[in-house]
């Protein structure tokens, strides 16, 4: 009998927590939901100068690539793309967006979601780190001492998070390529 | 005790950084620049103070068996809620402080507080305990920021501070930095508590 009353304190305890955290995360979801995308919004915004609405590219199961807008001044002429990639970082996977003109020249890079170590990963989220990017049109390679025009420095005690980024834009750059080659 | 001398214990008295040496693991992490260290104990002190309340509203209700699983569920669930409920409701506060969110869970000084002050006392002092303590981490984890961020990057709270000339001690930002940066600080505490 000694062994019941714990037991049942903790199942009631759990049971009472775990109901209380959906009914949180069922009135959190589309806060959230919204949140992030005013957030994506905003990155757009300011990956493509400009854009007045924006139009979803249809996608087919293209690795790290995960989605991607062309987007429109008011007039509705082509301004650019935008494209979400996705690579896995040092605690989770690394959510960026990149922006390309029309002639598929990278315009900026921006990161949306990571969950690097704060003070070491955390600075693929720099201005100092994200700028080197613009005008870009090749894939680039991390290496400890660049070299050559397309190798970029590891970022000091983050060379899983400088990858992450990497591997996302190149994945991004890759699925532009073709993409303004066939449209 | 009276809320004030609780919330000094947690700072001066019974520091959890510098005294207790608890939560050092998201401290060896966190600390490489003073606003991490001053968002961190902020995060933290929200937790402590929620988990320390209603652990010492349901202190009477839990055997004494099973007492430790049921305060690592409460702190997990305050934890997640402080993560749902921010990425909703405080997008700016969020984008701040998000990333230090889930370290909380292993931050064992918030278990330490519900062992041993909140499980034994009533809600009004163990908020202001969990108030104190969060305070102590605080101040703890800036001042250990600040230092590593000064010696590492030559700045403080992002903001230059050492002129050019002056060497940057790469080693301050990494992980043994926050060793040697910490074991300095607490030989100067034990100084300065030490009876003349």
């Amino acid at each position: 009998m000694h062994m019941v009353k714990p037991g049942l304190t903790l199942l009631l305890l759990i049971a009472v927590t775990t109901l209380l955290l959906g009914f949180v995360y069922d009135i959190t979801r589309e806060p959230i939901r919204i949140q992030q995308e005013l957030r994506q919004q905003a990155i757009i915004a300011e990956l493509i100068h400009g854009t007045y609405e924006f139009d979803e590219i249809f996608f087919e199961n293209v690795p790290n690539v995960t989605s991607g807008i062309v987007g429109y001044n008011a007039a509705g002429d082509r301004l650019g793309f935008a494209l979400a990639a996705t690579a896995p970082g040092y605690a989770a996977a690394v959510d960026i967006m990149v922006g390309f003109n029309l002639d598929g020249v990278i315009t900026g890079v921006s990161i949306v979601n990571h969950r690097e170590t704060p003070g070491l990963g955390t600075a693929i989220a720099t201005p100092a780190f994200l700028n080197q990017f613009a005008g870009r049109t090749e894939a680039m390679t991390v290496t400890r001492m660049p070299s050559g025009p397309n190798e970029i420095a590891a970022l000091t005690s983050a060379t899983i998070s400088t990858d992450a980024v990497i591997n996302g834009i190149n994945a991004a750059l890759a699925y532009i390529t073709t993409f303004i080659e066939e449209n | 005790m009276n809320p004030f001398k609780l919330l000094k214990r947690g700072v001066v008295d019974e520091n959890p950084l510098f005294i207790q040496l608890l939560s050092l693991c998201p401290t060896l992490a966190v600390t490489t620049q003073a606003m991490n260290g001053l968002g961190m104990g902020i995060s933290t002190t929200f937790v402590l103070a929620g988990s320390n309340v209603v652990v010492s509203l349901i202190r009477k209700f839990v055997p004494s068996t099973v007492r430790i699983p049921c305060f690592i569920v409460i702190i997990a669930t305050f934890v997640t809620l402080l993560e749902f409920l921010l990425a909703a409701f405080l997008p700016d506060l969020n984008n701040a402080l998000g990333i230090f969110i889930p370290l909380i869970v292993v931050n064992c000084i918030v278990l330490a507080r519900a062992e041993s002050f909140a499980s034994k006392n009533s809600v009004i002092p163990s908020f202001f305990d969990g108030i104190g303590m969060g305070l102590g981490l605080t101040v703890g984890l800036t001042l250990l920021g600040m230092v590593r961020e000064l010696l590492g990057v030559g700045e403080l709270f992002g903001i230059t501070i050492l002129p050019d000339f002056f060497p940057r001690t790469i080693i301050m930002i990494l992980a043994p930095g926050a060793f040697i940066a910490l074991g300095f600080m607490i030989a100067l505490v034990n100084h300065m508590r030490r009876p003349q």
